[in-house]
């Protein structure tokens, strides 16, 4: 299972480096959600179909409790607390909901504050079902993005920056995109996004 | 935040040395003048259309090595999303540009004067728009608190700006940019400092929050990062350029702790679109 995942994913990434559509790939295993664009596509409704729940079931993803925190039994901040969990403690993320991740902590399942809690690399814990789970991030519905572990992808490096030669034909179609206020106003307005007055928080001392 | 505050302070300075020159003749002046270093000079020689003029030469420059990704929809969705999330900044009024680019290595760029690229790699990772709103209002911040413009005065750039200074008599303002920018988009390689990032991802939800999106999206981005592995050669960059995702994380813990909770509106907003 995983090398198919694996597979699938040099399959996607390369098809990206050299700008060809994912669907060019001949990708035929079945992983739920790996970040394969055209499972992305398929697994969300047409764009100007609102989506409110951004609850899905989500194959389970190893974190750590990052400071000692409560789980909750609602993704409340004064909701009951079911217990305690210790910096370090051992989680499954199975959900997430804005702020709240829907976790398995030794048994007993609840909510945590999103912020106290990370992933990891896999590898870290070696066995091949957990190295899979962790290559799909539970954050909302099924079918979205990842992250998928690959290796042998050259990434952008310092060397290519430097020697960046301009592209003026591009920053013109960049230019061309332009986005005029009325218009993004239009698209909040019609996406029931309502502009808040709210501070930044204080520098930290 | 510590901008306008060094900017009074360089005002003040500079308003002192007007008045020493009419006071005082010429070699007060040159000492006075002397205490305003030439990176400050440089602070108050780059105007908003010098950021627009720095931010299309690098982004050109980007796009050089990796160009748009061709789905007009796509782009100017993102277009959409990031100047509702822009309109609710200090700074509205740029002309904010935003592009998905082909790459697989999971990044987004903040140029001077509001031109924001965002990876292939980096929107493959996106699960709904409230986390594309907090990518894009972290990058929106880097612009509008000029830290690439601070990046230029500080560092090893500085010195190839005072030569450029040096040389501006006789030299056209866009030739001095060209140089203080340096080659080609080694702007993006260089990264600011940790505390900018910090700053950027601390304004960045709240933007995304003004914009009527949950403020958890970017930290839900930064979940999903700390799961790649370190040694993955499309975070490398990233992870050079930025203090690792868990770090940020506690940070944003530190400085949000549940005042934010009242704004979550899980699901709020539109549609990501799809990557093709």
């Amino acid at each position: 299972m995983s090398s198919q995942l694996a597979r699938s994913v040099r399959c996607l990434v390369c098809c990206c480096a050299v700008g060809l559509s994912p669907l060019a790939c001949s990708n035929d295993d079945r992983q739920p959600n790996t970040v394969a664009g055209e499972k992305l596509a398929a697994a969300q409704p047409a764009p100007n179909v609102s989506l409110k729940a951004s609850t899905a079931k989500m194959a389970p993803t190893p974190g750590t409790v990052l400071r000692e925190t409560e789980l909750k039994d609602k993704p409340f901040v004064d909701a009951k607390t079911l217990k305690k969990l210790a910096a370090q403690t051992a989680v499954a993320i199975l959900d997430r909901q804005g702020g709240w991740l829907h976790v398995n902590a030794g048994g007993q399942v609840g909510w945590v504050r999103l912020l106290h809690v990370s992933t990891q690399p896999p590898g870290r814990s070696g066995s091949a079902q957990e190295i899979e789970s962790a290559a799909k991030i539970a954050t909302g519905r099924a079918g979205s993005g990842n992250i998928v572990a690959t290796s042998g992808i050259r990434g952008l490096n310092e060397e290519q920056l430097k020697n960046a030669k301009p592209a003026p034909e591009e920053l013109k179609k960049l230019e061309s995109y332009g986005v005029s206020p009325e218009q993004a106003k239009d698209y909040a307005r019609k996406h029931k996004l309502e502009a808040r007055k709210i501070d930044y928080p204080p520098e930290p001392r | 935040m510590t901008t306008p505050t060094r900017r009074l302070r360089i005002l003040g300075l500079l308003f002192v040395a007007l008045l020493a020159q009419s006071a005082a003749g010429d070699s007060l002046r040159d000492r006075i003048a002397g205490k305003i270093s030439d990176d400050k000079r440089l602070l108050i020689s780059v105007t908003p259309e010098d950021e627009i003029k720095i931010g299309k030469q690098v982004s050109a420059n980007l796009l050089g090595v990796a160009p748009l990704v061709k789905d007009d929809g796509l782009q100017r969705y993102v277009n959409t999303v990031g100047r509702w999330v822009a309109l609710q900044s200090e700074r509205p009024d740029l002309p904010w540009r935003f592009g998905v680019i082909e790459s697989a290595d999971v990044n987004a760029f903040a140029a001077p004067g509001g031109y924001i690229l965002i990876t292939r790699g980096l929107y493959a990772s996106l699960s709904e728009e409230a986390e594309l709103a907090g990518v894009l209002g972290h990058e929106i911040t880097h612009v509008v608190e000029r830290h690439h413009i601070e990046l230029l005065r500080k560092g090893t750039l500085i010195e190839e700006g005072r030569k450029a200074l040096e040389k501006r008599m006789n030299d056209d303002k866009d030739e001095t940019l060209r140089r203080l920018v340096g080659s080609g988009a080694e702007l993006f390689a260089r990264g600011l400092d940790k505390g900018a990032e910090f700053e950027a991802d601390r304004r960045g939800v709240v933007l995304a929050a003004r914009a009527g999106y949950s403020p958890y999206g970017l930290p839900a981005v930064l979940q999903k990062i700390a799961s790649v592995a370190k040694s993955d050669d499309r975070v490398q960059l990233l992870f050079k350029t930025h203090p690792l995702p868990e770090e940020r994380l506690r940070a944003l813990a530190n400085s949000m702790g549940t005042q934010y909770d009242r704004y979550d509106r899980p699901g709020a907003g539109g549609t990501l679109y799809p990557l093709r």
